[in-house]
């Protein structure tokens, strides 16, 4: 059953802040050109909320809706929220191969599910044929599963060949599977450009340049993985984007984990008069540990108020 | 104890014997592989002689029997210096001058073909401008150390000859060879090698036979219509050495097992041919990408051509039998080959589901019946494999079969009262019967 029918996406916090957090992202694109002369690719579901919130805060107006269930087109074409919005029905896998390549993109590939060759599969085609100075997110659900079933299942979705060494039940535990996904994923990058590379000469050739490393739990554990594919001459640019001052910056192992303090709507307020402040220890509402009110501080431009989320 | 210290006592002799290098030359390498090394020489020659331009005119005459191997061309001839220096090295000297766009390159093909044939062999050139006969009886050659051959006849002309070409003759035969030009089956599966090698110089013109009977060509051929388009990618990949170009074609034609695959083609020289294996990409990604091939895929063509002046870029295997998996180009160019194959795997896909579900809607079918076979100059090409968007298909519930055996005076019973002619009614409705009663919400 897709999430969607479960799960309300556009009330949840931790997706609304790293959709905020991608849109500032971006804009930092416009190095390599301006904004609205990217395409953007995304599974929308009914919400949209992606491709609402990257038209309106960027321009973008060349946008496809990838999306798999096929009964559903009739939805899905009543709830897109823009014009410039493309809906083409099918699976990721039937339709990336099929797609014009020869333009600047912003895939965001938001999967409901745990990683698997499908997934995989996707990665090497965008990586195959993708333009320099794309920017590339894949969000997988990287719940640990059952302990004593883990191992088996992961062979089982991704082929024993793709694992890294040495996993085990324990080796998979906790947030250990989102950084095993990490690592697959990286590889799966790295291997294709690596084939399509092969005959080019030095300066031509494409690199993943790793910008976001996210582990966020919505319900669900969730990774997210996303950087931007550019030619090696093209360094020079990406460094000018300045990537690197963003707060949420990740481009190796070490994750940036994304917390939602539990806090009411008043102490929200009263925490935000407050900010910002170069030193949290005087930053302070009743009762409230220092750790709630650090992971508030880090994440607080981009927290939704539910308000903002379903009307702005 | 005495150390010698005469220097010419201190020398170990390493040098090959013939008899060795003999074998390891010949070893591992089909009698019809060596044939057709043979006639891509006659295309270089070919090409030296025309210049890549129409062939109309030229011949390779390739005439097989139980006694004698003989392969004649009016193909322009070696010349004295190119035979003299190189023609009958072993390995290609770095001096040497490449010919434009070659298919013999690693400078093995004759000698390897000659002493895989038999024991004695006459060489006879004629170009514009001069003439030279080289007369081996390998068994004496053997007897020495020295690597040479000599011309036994050698002059230069003045006035240009009527044809200029080749004749190679072998004789006496090798016993097994003997015996394999006996066979119809051998000769037959020369003559379709010999046709897929060099599929696109028979296209321009070339005319060869095997003992008396053209080898005609058999191009494939694409659907073609504004429904269904070819996908087409092109590039140019630019090093150090020299270029390539490559082309790949990715289609849909007429249902064939056999024909179905990927062609690979470098200089114009087939060196893959209806390949199915993962080596073109088939089962890539763990089959999430592409499926392992069956037959639904049946109506699949695949051409990749990759051209280049200096032939020691191009991605084939020494004995050009295959692809070398390894070359950096190939692996670059198989990611292509992949996105282009992906979706006519879909399409066909698609296209069984349409053939099982025989509905009156059926848009993918139709478009195939009115699409034309086209050769590939002809082919309407895109960007990627075009087809029509298929029928509307109501939402379809997964479906199981039970299968059970019960006492037949049980069954006839239930058929009277059911009033039905089949076990299989039988089945149905008694599971219908169960349904609605217990399973109902």
């Amino acid at each position: 059953m897709p999430s969607y029918d479960s799960v309300n996406y556009s009330l949840r916090p931790a997706k609304n802040i790293e959709r905020k957090m991608f849109c500032e992202a971006f804009r930092k694109l416009s190095e390599f050109g301006s904004l609205d002369s990217y395409r953007y690719i995304g599974f929308g579901s009914p919400f949209f909320s992606d491709f609402s919130l990257f038209h309106k805060s960027l321009n973008i107006t060349n946008a496809i809706s990838i999306e798999e269930e096929l009964g559903d087109e009739a939805r899905f074409i009543f709830n897109r929220p823009y014009a410039c919005i493309e809906l083409i029905m099918g699976t990721s896998n039937d339709i990336l191969p099929t797609l014009q390549w020869n333009l600047r993109t912003i895939l965001w590939l938001d999967y409901d599910s745990p990683l698997d060759q499908s997934i995989l599969s996707d990665v090497a085609t965008i990586c195959s044929n993708i333009f320099p100075g794309s920017f590339l997110i894949i969000t997988v659900d990287a719940k640990p599963g059952k302990y004593g079933s883990r191992l088996e299942s992961i062979k089982e979705r991704i082929g024993e060949e793709k694992l890294p060494e040495g996993l085990s039940e324990a080796r998979l535990s906790d947030w250990d599977t989102a950084k095993t996904y990490k690592r697959i994923i990286s590889n799966e990058i790295a291997q294709t450009l690596n084939y399509r590379n092969g005959a080019r000469p030095e300066g031509t050739r494409i690199v993943f340049k790793q910008i976001f490393n996210f582990h966020y739990a919505d319900g669900a554990e969730m990774l997210t993985l996303g950087g931007i594919l550019h030619e090696e001459g093209q360094k020079n640019i990406v460094a000018k984007c300045g990537f690197k001052d963003l707060d949420f910056f990740r481009d190796g192992e070490e994750p940036y984990e994304i917390v939602i303090p539990k806090l009411t709507l008043k102490e929200i307020r009263h925490i935000n008069r407050q900010l910002p402040c170069p030193d949290l220890s005087q930053v302070s509402s009743p009762a409230i540990e220092p750790s709630v009110i650090a992971s508030y501080a880090k994440i607080y431009r981009y927290f939704p108020n539910f308000v903002d989320a379903e009307i702005g | 104890m005495e150390t010698i210290t005469n220097n010419a006592s201190r020398i170990i002799d390493a040098t090959p014997t013939k008899d060795f290098f003999i074998e390891m030359l010949i070893k591992d390498i089909e009698l019809s592989r060596v044939i057709i090394d043979l006639v891509d020489n006659c295309i270089d020659g070919a090409n030296r002689y025309r210049g890549r331009e129409s062939y109309d005119g030229l011949w390779i005459r390739i005439e097989a029997g139980p006694d004698q191997f003989r392969i004649i061309d009016n193909c322009g001839g070696i010349s004295i210096d190119l035979a003299k220096k190189y023609a009958f090295r072993f390995g290609r000297p770095t001096k040497m001058i490449m010919t434009e766009r070659s298919i013999g390159q690693f400078g093995i093909g004759m000698k390897r073909a000659l002493f895989k044939l038999g024991s004695k062999f006459i060489i006879e050139s004629t170009t514009k401008t001069s003439r030279f006969k080289v007369d081996v009886d390998v068994n004496e050659w053997k007897k020495d150390d020295i690597w040479e051959f000599h011309f036994s006849e050698l002059e230069t002309l003045s006035e240009p000859p009527d044809q200029c070409g080749t004749t190679i003759t072998v004789e006496p035969l090798h016993d097994n060879v003997s015996k394999d030009f006996e066979l119809s089956f051998f000769l037959n599966r020369l003559r379709f090698e010999i046709r897929q090698a060099h599929q696109q110089m028979i296209e321009n013109q070339i005319a060869i036979s095997l003992n008396g009977i053209p080898v005609t060509s058999d191009p494939n051929t694409f659907l073609s219509s504004t429904k269904i388009q070819t996908g087409y990618y092109e590039d140019t990949f630019t090093q150090e050495m020299g270029s390539v170009n490559v082309r790949v074609y990715a289609g849909i034609s007429e249902s064939s097992p056999s024909k179905t695959g990927w062609y690979i083609y470098c200089n114009g020289r087939m060196v893959l041919g209806a390949d199915q294996s993962s080596t073109t990409g088939w089962g890539a990604g763990g089959q999430t990408t592409i499926p392992k091939y069956h037959n639904q895929y049946a109506r699949f063509r695949g051409l990749v051509f990759f051209d280049s002046d200096n032939a020691r870029l191009l991605p084939w295997n020494t004995t050009k039998t295959g692809v070398d998996s390894d070359s950096l180009l190939y692996r670059s160019v198989k990611l292509k080959m992949i996105t282009l194959m992906k979706p006519i795997m879909t399409f066909l896909n698609r296209v069984k589901d349409e053939t099982e579900f025989k509905s009156d809607d059926h848009p993918l079918l139709d478009a195939i019946e009115t699409a034309r076979s086209r050769p590939l100059s002809k082919t309407q090409t895109s960007t990627t494999f075009k087809s029509p968007t298929p029928g509307q298909r109501p939402k379809r519930k997964p479906k199981g079969s039970i299968s059970y055996t019960k006492p037949l005076e049980d069954i006839n019973k239930i058929k009277k009262l059911l009033n039905v002619k089949s076990h299989k009614k039988v089945g149905e409705e008694t599971f219908d019967y169960f349904f609605e009663k217990e399973c109902k919400e």
